[in-house]
Parts: structure tokens; sequence; C-alpha cells
């Protein structure tokens, strides 16, 4: 089994972009896109319409345009993409296994970039209309048939329920807003646009309490939390827009998980507990979680794997000469554990193939080098 | 993703004429796929299909059907949210798969209907 450089799973901003700087530094990372177990390839910007605050495109772009340019700039560094879902992992052995519903793979290293998904209420009748009324995706859903003219409800009261609503109004004759609390979260922006709509009523300290309908939805019963007065709306469609649950449960068991699921990295950095084990984006930012972020959080990583190139570079010096040796002297460590170890001064480390043309004293330039396999050697043993 | 943003609509036959079409004419196996406009897990969808027609070139029509534009068509078959994709033989349905799903869920239902 071929032994990969990196892997990166996940294919939202943060999955790219780490991409478009593994593949810049010639690691020729592979990534796993996703399919349909965390959200579609491409992440959570494929159910949104405009972005309005990505740096660069002062007009907006629409979500599914700038994800599709960032894969077109990740394959143009050499990122190898496969479409598929990641359906377990194993972190202790060296190099670490990654295996999708078709592929199993091992990598020296890993950047996990699994984002988020709705979060879902899980009211009695939710499961049988979910699909048939209800969603978590007004984008991708608003157009359904179900909706034509009708009545919806939407659930939250931030920006994603300020831009859900407002979306449906294209397609349903009105929207019911549900907000639990008796203000929005949502940005001034939204605000500004949500409040004069005339088809959008909301209705404040309000929660959905079950959902009911024949072969659809046909009502949603509802709560007001002040006074507990119970009544009911007809509605053919209840769209959540709630926030968001980490990607992680692939994880659980393996890396350091905080009381939400995120994964916790070491303080402003994105190594997890596991050296050779990153993660980037959503999937460890609570806070935050903008695309713009997402994407620049991984520039935390950069620095680090550039050193990682550019050490390598200097060991790369004596790889020819240990190269023949490396079947029975060498032991296989995940890159940041081998950068570790070279550290701690007992180890040395080399890489199989150099390009040719490679120029020890432009170490700083990582595109000159090709790095293909990294090795640590145990000086003690190394006999040279 | 896709490599094309218009891979939804890019399947051998589109529209509910097609469908009805091959349905009177043909006996082959009928995928149906049932899309939307701005779907992205349509998207994701539309190379695992296409790959799958490719894989029993001759032996399997695929029909892509805009929901928006057939909404009775999409009712009647109890489609309601996209992508759905709806398994023919002739009229009968054999198959019927909502939302995204694995991609083996795909490839085990055209086995069966082969
Ligand atoms: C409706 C909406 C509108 C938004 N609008 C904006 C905006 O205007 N501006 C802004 O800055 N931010 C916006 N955001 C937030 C922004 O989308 C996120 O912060 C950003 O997408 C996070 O990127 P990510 O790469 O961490 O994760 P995600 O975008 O969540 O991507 C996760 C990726 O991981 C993949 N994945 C999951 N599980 C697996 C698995 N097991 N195997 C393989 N792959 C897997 C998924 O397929 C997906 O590709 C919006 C979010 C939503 C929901």
């Amino acid at each position: 089994m071929r032994v990969e450089n990196l892997v990166i799973i996940g294919s939202g901003p943060a999955g790219y972009t780490a991409a478009i700087y593994a593949g810049r530094a010639q690691l020729q990372p592979l990534v796993f896109e996703g399919f349909a177990a965390g959200g579609v390839p491409g992440g959570q910007l494929m159910t949104t319409t405009e972005v309005e605050n990505f740096p660069g495109f002062p007009e907006s772009i629409t979500g599914p345009k700038l994800m599709h340019r960032m894969r077109q700039q990740a394959l143009r560094w050499g990122a190898r993409c496969i479409t598929d879902d990641v359906v377990a992992v194993d972190f202790q052995p060296c190099p670490f296994q990654i295996a999708s519903a078709e592929e199993m793979v091992r990598a020296c290293a890993v950047i996990i970039c699994t984002g988020a998904t709705a979060k879902r209420l899980h009211l009695p009748g939710e499961e049988r209309f979910w699909g048939n009324g209800i969603s978590a995706c007004a984008i991708c859903d608003g157009a359904s048939p179900l909706f034509q003219d009708g009545e919806v409800a939407v659930v939250g009261g931030g920006d994603s329920a300020a831009e859900e609503a407002l979306h449906l109004t294209k397609y349903a004759r009105k929207v019911h807003l549900l907000v639990r609390r008796d203000r929005l979260r949502a940005s001034k922006t939204m605000q500004e646009r949500l409040l004069p709509c005339q088809q959008i009523q909301i209705h404040w300290q309000c929660l959905p309490l079950s959902a009911h309908g024949d072969e659809v939805l046909r009502q949603v019963r509802v709560q007001n939390v002040l006074t507990g007065n119970v009544s009911e709306l007809s509605v053919n469609g209840l769209f959540y827009a709630i926030g968001h649950t980490p990607n992680t449960q692939l994880f659980q068991g393996q890396l350091t998980l905080d009381r939400a699921g995120y994964i916790q990295t070491q303080g402003k950095s994105t190594a997890t507990n596991i050296p050779g084990v990153w993660a980037a984006g959503d999937v460890q930012d609570r806070h935050y979680r903008q695309s713009g972020d997402g994407g620049g959080n991984w520039l935390h990583g950069s620095p680090r794997s550039r050193t990682l190139v550019s050490r390598t570079t200097i060991a790369g010096n004596s790889s020819s000469s240990i190269n023949h040796d490396l079947s029975t002297n060498t032991k296989l460590f995940p890159l940041s554990q081998a950068w570790e170890r070279g550290a701690e001064g007992g180890v040395r480390a080399g890489f199989m193939v150099l390009k040719a043309g490679f120029d020890i004293t432009k170490e700083t330039e990582p595109c000159q080098i090709r790095l293909t396999r990294l090795f640590v050697l145990d000086t003690k043993e190394e006999k040279l | 993703m896709s490599d094309s943003t218009n891979k939804t609509f890019c399947a051998g036959y589109q529209g509910r004429e097609a469908l009805e079409q091959l349905q009177q004419e043909s006996a082959t196996p009928i995928v149906v796929k049932f899309v939307a406009p701005h779907c992205p897990s349509c998207e994701t969808l539309a190379p695992v299909l296409e790959q799958l027609v490719t894989d029993h070139l001759g032996k399997i029509h695929l029909v892509a059907i805009d929901l928006t534009e057939e909404p009775e068509l999409a009712m009647e078959l109890g489609v309601r949210s996209a992508p759905t994709v709806v398994l023919f033989q002739g009229t009968a349905v054999l198959e019927r798969i909502a939302g995204l799903k694995p991609k083996k869920l795909y490839s085990e239902a055209i086995q069966k209907a082969l």
C-alpha cells in the first residue's frame, strides 16, 4: 500500500486551503473530499448563496463558485482529490491508516478538516417528516414543490436563519421565523434585510414542539417560552438553522475532543494530541466558524509545515548515502513526530528522492524539493 | 465536487417526455434522477450516476428531471427533495432513494434491476 505524505480529510475552505499550501510545498496531498457523511464536497458554503465577507470578491461570490475555484487552485498545485467519505482512521500505527468506502491508504501526516453539520432538534414527528417537509437546508430543499406558494417555518435567530428565511420567500407565500429569544443574533446587515420583509413573520420567544401531518408535514406545534401557551402553525415546511455539530464521530477515542465534540488543538496551533495529526476549520473552531477563518486558520499550521520541509532539505543532503540501508535500519514516524524527535538531537531525518537540480543553499524554497517519504533514523543504530 | 457546475443536468435524457417515451419503447431499466437548481448534493451525485451508466452501457437509461419544472410528476412519485433517484422498469417503480446516500446504495440498486 502506498504511503502518502499527507492526507487531508474534508474539502471545505479549510481542506482546500490546506491542499493549496501542501501542494505548493510539493507534498502532493491526497484529499478525501467527502460525499454524503458530513455534508457535500465543498462543505457548508455549497449550501449558501452569496458569500459577502470573503476578501477579494467586492461584488460577492456564490458559495459553490468560490468552492469550485478553491478546488481548481488545489488541483493546480498537485492535490489529488477522491470524492468519498472516510469511514475509519487509525492513528496508532505509523504511518497512520485511513479508510474510505472504496480505498485504504497510509499517511505520514493527516490534516482533519471535516467541518460541521447542521443540528437537528429531534422533535416528535421529525424522523417521519425528514425530507418530507423538514430539512436543515433551505437552499437545497426550498425549491421542492411541497413549498410552492405555501407557508413554511424557519427555526433560529442567527445569520443562517435570516438567510434561509429570505431565500424561502422566493418559493413560499409566507415564512414564519421562530426565534427562541427576544432578539436576533443575526448580523446588522442581515437584520436590515430581514425585518422589512413583508412575507416574513417573526415569532419571538417561540419554540417548535412537535411535527404533524399525513404523507407530508402539515402542522407544527409551537410554544411561547414565556407564557407556555401552545398553538398550531399550519406549515408545509420546517427548516432548522440552529447551529452545527462538528463532524468528529470518526475520531472519538483517538483524538482529544472538547465537551461539545470539537477537536482540541494545542494553544493557538492546529496540532492535535497526536503528533502528525492536525485539525483546521470549523471542526476545531467553535467560536468563529467562518470560511475566511477556516481557510486562514490553516495558516497557523503552514509555517510549521514549511519548516518541516526546509528541515528535511538539510537532512536530504545525506539521503543518497543512507538510501540503500533504509529497509533494515529505518523506523518510520509521522512527519511531525520526526520533526520533534529531530529536535531532540538523537535522530536524523532523510528522504528518498530529490528533484534534479536540488540546491541545498536554497533550503527555504520548498518548491525545490520533492518530498516523497520521510524517514527517521535513530543515530545510535545508524551505520554510516 | 464535480469539475463542471453544469453536470447536474448532463444526463443522457432530460424531462418528463423523454421518460414517458422510454417507458413505452424500451424494456431497459431507467434511472431517473430528480434534481433542482442550486442543489449541491445533485452535483455531487451526478458523476456517480454517470459512471454507473457508463459501466453498464446500453443496459440502463439515465433521465434527469428538474423537480421545479415537473412538480406534479414529482408529487405523484412521492419525490419531496432533491436529489431523489427513482429506478423504473417500464412504469413500475423498483426503488426510490431520497437524498444523497452512500455510493454503494446506487450501484446495488442498479445491479438488482439488471
Ligand atoms: C448557510 C451558511 C452560510 C454561510 N455563509 C458564510 C459567509 O457568508 N461567510 C463566511 O465566512 N462563512 C459562512 N458560513 C460559514 C462557513 O461555511 C464555514 O465556516 C466553513 O465552511 C467552514 O469550513 P470547513 O472547511 O472547516 O468545513 P466545512 O465547510 O463544513 O467542510 C467540511 C468538509 O468535510 C467533508 N467531510 C465531513 N465528513 C467527512 C468524512 N467522514 N470523510 C471525508 N470528508 C468529510 C465534507 O464533505 C466537507 O467537504 C456559512 C455557513 C452556512 C451553513
